[in-house]
């Protein structure tokens, strides 16, 4: 029996590292939940059910000694009632992207971003969003089956991912914004650069949008006054 | 006088796009929800750039998280821990 466990272990333990490694402040600390997780389990192999997914069943037992030992540790006070919507704008890293290095920023930038950036900024998430952002990002699990394994609601998911990403977001700026130093006077060369075509073809659209999101508004004052004007 | 002819428009403005965001990438919409935001994203190029940036930011994370690899020295520790805990 406990050699069946080494056997279903030993796979999964490179893939399971690197949950840890992001749950985890230290990689100290990650190896320490490392190692608990794999003893809390190796006591607990009867449970686990053959023929059912061994990582799933690991993965959880791992999020549940992550999550008593922060909750021991309570180093950071409760923070989930705090608004962060009016601190964080949307679209946060985009905006200061391309603010910073003008063009696409998907291409300026995004690539520049490295794992050790990614570990730091994600270290600095509430003990709960963390949980949350690793087996978003990393497990690339859905809302559905990320709330079966922290066992909350949904929304409290879907709450907790989104101030995540934003929080992500912001704490990947203030690492990267030293280190990626935007080339002087960035954007106002691409700003300056711009050629006519594009600058119309940007008046076209938001023609286009203003068109769109007033149309309902225009309708609904003028459609009285057409109607006015078509009885008589 | 030119009359205009103004039919419903059920269409998202850029405002209700990006509310959605999130929900709209995980594919985690509503069908007609799902449909109103790729029809904005058709017309609307500032937002369809916001994004294809969100998705690539995502796709980036995950990438980069995944090229971890796992130290010998720490699988070692940890099956070791396992044959103490088979011991005692």
């Amino acid at each position: 029996m406990s050699s069946d466990f080494e056997t279903q272990l030993k796979p999964v333990l490179p893939v399971a590292y690197r949950a840890p490694l992001h749950l985890a402040r230290t990689e100290d600390d990650a190896q320490d939940l490392l190692q608990d997780a794999a003893i809390q389990a190796f006591r607990r192999f009867e449970t686990f059910e053959d023929g059912t997914h061994f990582r799933a069943w690991f993965l959880k037992i791992l999020l549940r000694v992550h999550l008593n030992k922060e909750r021991e540790k309570q180093r950071r006070p409760a923070i989930e009632n705090r608004d962060f919507e009016d601190e964080i704008e949307q679209n946060f890293l985009f905006h200061r992207a391309r603010e910073a290095f003008g063009g696409d920023p998907a291409k300026t930038y995004l690539q520049k971003i490295t794992a050790q950036e990614i570990h730091r900024a994600l270290a600095e998430l509430p003990t709960e969003f963390r949980a949350c952002a690793v087996l978003y990002f990393l497990e690339q699990m859905s809302y559905d089956a990320i709330a079966v394994a922290l066992d909350c609601p949904i929304n409290t998911v879907r709450s907790r991912l989104h101030r995540a990403r934003k929080l992500l977001q912001r704490e990947l700026w203030m690492l990267s914004g030293n280190g990626a130093t935007p080339p002087p006077d960035a954007a106002n060369h691409a700003a300056k650069t711009r050629s006519k075509r594009a600058r119309n073809a940007d008046f076209a659209l938001k023609c286009e949008l203003f068109w769109l999101r007033w149309q309902p508004k225009i309708e609904q004052f003028a459609a009285p006054k057409l109607a006015r004007s078509a009885a008589r | 006088m030119k009359r205009l002819k103004l039919g419903p428009l059920d269409l998202y403005g850029c405002r209700e796009a990006l509310e959605r965001l999130d929900d709209f990438l995980d594919r985690e919409l509503l069908r007609d929800e799902t449909k109103k935001v790729a029809t904005h994203l058709a017309i609307c190029r500032a937002c369809a750039q916001k994004f294809r940036f969100e998705k690539l930011f995502v796709e980036e994370i995950n990438r980069k998280m995944n090229a971890v690899q796992l130290p010998p020295e720490i699988e070692n520790a940890v099956l070791n821990a396992i044959e103490a805990e088979r011991k005692s």
